[in-house]
């Protein structure tokens, strides 16, 4: 009881507290270019939920027991690249076989996460905050579900922005930062709420 | 530094190879169908399909039977064979170009103030509604030249854009960008137009431009085949370019030289083995230039004839043919 509970302060604390992209600034370029709807937010937000948690798993053994036996921890952001990279490009591919569907919902997003700064950020803050496998995994699942929630935040109201009767000067990208700054501040009102 | 080299290697390596199997084991075969469609489109990726590109309309078309033929750089016969790979009816709509419906050139129509800013039409027209005369005429500063993604328009040295028929590909840009409707688009092998827009009257007209329509419908009186419309007092007269058979009756009719017409059309002439005297031809002139007794053989004065094809299209034994084909 004590580890579960242990877990969920990880997820509470990745997806809202410390928000990947509202508070760690980390895969911002997703963020504003992929929240123009909430249907491809969504996609998007499955897609990092998916692609992270395993990259995790899979950079945090190659951390464990490949580099830092060899004391090759200088290799880290390379060989965390090359692995993550090719992992996407693995899974786009057996997307496209087993579900097309899916994998047209998609689209884009798969080969973009590539090289999503947030993807790495994850794995490399794994490495640096020594957590086990397990703590790893629930770290990048909360960290991910932060960034699709923020993600689908940002896109349902940028949906209604587009309504919104918007000075002129502030049309399009100016008003999308601004708003992305106001969401940025109501979730400062996690900030305490784990330690 | 050799652990390094092999560690990165040997990572590279084995992620190549396992992608290596993966794309031959979960490699996506794409429908046969796409493929042949796809080679058939020009593969320009124009987008004037509405699509993302020539693969995502081919997609589309397999996929989605109702889907429209909305290529529009396709030629009949290919779209003829896209339909057939598709075994469904496809409405080919024709090949567009952009007309320009003002010859209101520097030395005919004048200006009614020096204007100095940028050069563009859309900026000049902001500018007390444009500094032309004519508040409907070409500004000619060159705006359609320049958002032309084609290279197909031109400005010629009397200040007005010409179109390059050959290059134009009827994706109306220059339709959105020009500031006073001045372009539309029209079927290519169907150019007669009345270039002109403004809603002057006669009286007016006189002040401001040498060449515009008076509105004096002489055209609309003597097209034979009722192709000329009037929409709305004040408007020129537009030719419908479905019914309009190039006649270019109206053309030399026109008092003020603003019909144009970009190609006329061959005459005709009766082949006279097959002609069987049916009079039917003569019938149908709306130039009385086909003259013959009944069941004899029938000849066409080609003085008269206008090339308006109306005797070809109703002659019951195909014997009347354009003077340049066999």
């Amino acid at each position: 009881m004590h580890i579960f509970l242990h877990y969920v302060l990880l997820v509470v604390g990745s997806a809202l507290v410390n928000n990947f992209v509202l508070n760690r600034f980390l895969g911002i370029c997703p963020f504003l270019g992929v929240s123009k709807s909430t249907d491809t937010a969504v996609g998007m937000g499955m897609a990092v939920i998916f692609v992270m948690t395993l990259a995790s798993f899979v950079v945090w053994l190659i951390n464990y027991y490949l580099l830092l036996p060899y004391g090759l921890m200088y290799l880290q952001t390379i060989v965390f690249i090359l692995v993550i990279a090719a992992l996407v490009q693995l899974v786009e591919m057996i997307i496209q076989r087993v579900s097309p569907p899916l994998y047209q919902a998609l689209g884009i997003y798969l080969p973009l996460i590539t090289t999503n700064c947030a993807v790495l950020g994850v794995a490399i803050l794994n490495i640096q905050l020594k957590y086990d496998l397990m703590e790893a995994c629930v770290f990048a699942l909360g960290a991910s579900v932060g960034f699709g929630l923020a993600l689908v935040i940002f896109s349902g109201m940028r949906e209604d922005l587009e309504l919104s009767d918007v000075p002129g000067a502030f049309k399009g990208t100016p008003i999308a930062l601004i708003t992305a700054g106001i969401l940025s501040l109501a979730f400062m009102g996690f900030s305490g709420l784990v330690k | 530094m050799l652990d390094a080299v092999l560690v990165i290697g040997g990572v590279g390596f084995l992620a190549a190879l396992v992608l290596g199997i993966a794309a031959v084991t979960f490699a996506v075969k794409p429908d046969p169908k796409e493929a042949e469609i796809l080679d058939l489109l020009p593969g320009a990726n124009c987008g004037a399909c509405g699509y993302a590109g020539c693969a995502a309309f081919a997609h589309a078309l397999v996929q989605d039977p109702d889907t429209p033929m909305a290529c529009t750089a396709v030629d009949a016969d290919t779209a003829q064979r896209i339909s057939s790979l598709l075994d469904r009816e496809l409405d080919v709509a024709g090949p567009m170009v952009a007309s320009i419906r003002c010859m209101g050139s520097k030395d005919r129509a004048g200006s009614r103030f020096s204007y100095v800013g940028p050069m563009d039409c859309r900026a000049a027209q902001l500018v007390a509604g444009g500094y032309k005369a004519c508040e409907y005429g070409c500004l000619g500063l060159g705006t359609c030249e320049a958002v032309c993604p084609f290279d197909a328009i031109h400005m010629g040295a009397d200040g007005l854009p010409e179109v390059v028929l050959e290059r134009c590909t009827g994706c109306g840009t220059c339709v959105d960008a020009c500031p006073r409707d001045i372009i539309r688009l029209v079927p290519k092998d169907a150019l007669v137009e009345v270039r002109c827009v403004s809603l002057d009257s006669p009286k007016v007209m006189k002040g401001t431009c040498d060449i515009g329509c008076i509105k004096c419908m002489l055209c609309v009186n003597v097209c034979p085949f009722d192709a000329i419309d009037v929409l709305d007092n004040g408007r020129p007269p537009v030719i419908d370019q479905d019914k309009c058979h190039r006649c270019s009756l109206c053309v030399d009719v026109c008092p003020r030289d603003v019909i144009d017409i970009y190609r006329v059309p061959q005459k005709v002439r009766i082949v006279e083995d097959r002609c069987i005297g049916c009079s039917i031809c003569e019938q149908v002139c709306p130039f009385d230039a086909i003259s013959g007794e009944p069941k004899g053989v029938y000849v066409v004065d080609l003085d008269r004839c206008r090339g308006c094809g109306l005797c070809v299209e109703k002659c019951p034994k195909d014997a009347i043919v354009r003077v340049g084909d066999a």
